[in-house]
């Protein structure tokens, strides 16, 4: 089980989370002029990163506040959590 | 008639369960009929933070997971923008709250309905706890004025540190009401073998 630091209440479980999926995905600004497949990209293609990923997590048994987290899909390692609406972390070189 | 019911009111009459030990090192009680209300409001706001220290005598916690006490109302940290006043059973409360902070952006909601309060103490509440909570109870951070939300057996609930009960340090275990009674029956079934009391439901 992952434990994650919510930025407000600490570390938790991952029990207490709820994942969101992948974070930083902009709605487009005027919908009505997307094509389909343009419109179902934004709806449904994800980037499917091996490596380093920014996901929205919700500390759903706890604050109930949203935040962002970069994980490592492969192995599982949270390098950093940053608020909602903030830009993700520059990677380190 | 106009008789009340608590959540919990199932379990009126005195019980006294015996676990596998003789001894009794935990005691659970439900606290009926508490007011619950929670309270939004943006602390950065100049005015919501004065306007309810100093007109209505609450202040409210800002850090992470405490609890502060003014008068006879507890406010508890929810969020960053949230909080849970628990209290007596107040009409004055709401209208002072809403009259004090009228013009501003907030929003107060009545819980008393939705939600009890289970509180659980003796000498062994922690080690009964332990059997599924994954805070950490121990003394050394969980402490007075602390509390926290966590998902205990299935259920949503906000842990507040007593510190002021008569028989000693407690815990009060806030629920909502539809989770009561499972939440109840599955303490009594973790204390069973420290030796528990079952007290009626002090209102």
């Amino acid at each position: 089980m992952l434990q994650i630091d919510c930025p407000w209440c600490g570390s938790r479980d991952q029990d207490e989370f709820q994942c969101g999926g992948e974070a930083h995905i902009v709605r487009p600004a005027t919908p009505e002029d997307l094509s389909d497949a343009q419109w179902a990209d934004y709806l449904f293609n994800r980037a499917n990163t091996k490596g380093a990923h920014a996901e929205q997590w919700c500390h759903s048994g706890g604050c109930r506040r949203w935040f962002n987290i970069v994980r490592d899909t492969v192995s599982y390692k949270i390098s950093s959590v940053y608020q909602a609406g903030a830009s993700p972390p520059q990677e380190k070189p | 008639m106009n008789t009340r019911f608590s959540p919990l009111s199932e379990f009126t009459t005195p019980q006294q369960r015996f676990g596998a030990s003789d001894r009794l090192d935990c005691w659970l009680e439900e606290q009926a009929f508490l007011a619950h209300f929670n309270l939004r409001g943006d602390p950065q706001h100049s005015d919501f933070l004065e306007v309810l220290d100093e007109q209505i005598g609450l202040r409210l916690p800002l850090v992470a997971n405490t609890v502060s006490v003014s008068q006879q109302w507890r406010s508890c940290w929810l969020g960053p923008d949230e909080w849970l006043l628990l209290g007596p059973k107040s009409k004055e409360l709401p209208e002072t709250l809403m009259a004090g902070l009228n013009g501003m952006h907030y929003s107060l909601v009545d819980l008393s309905g939705g939600q009890t309060v289970i509180r659980i103490g003796g000498p062994a509440w922690r080690d009964v706890l332990g059997s599924a909570c994954t805070l950490d109870l121990h003394p050394r951070t969980f402490e007075a004025g602390r509390c926290a939300q966590t998902v205990l057996a299935h259920s949503n609930v906000l842990l507040i540190h007593v510190d002021a009960d008569e028989r000693g340090e407690a815990l009060d275990i806030v629920v909502r009401r539809s989770f009561a009674d499972h939440l109840l029956r599955w303490l009594i079934d973790a204390a069973m073998e420290v030796g528990f009391e079952l007290h009626r439901p002090r209102t």
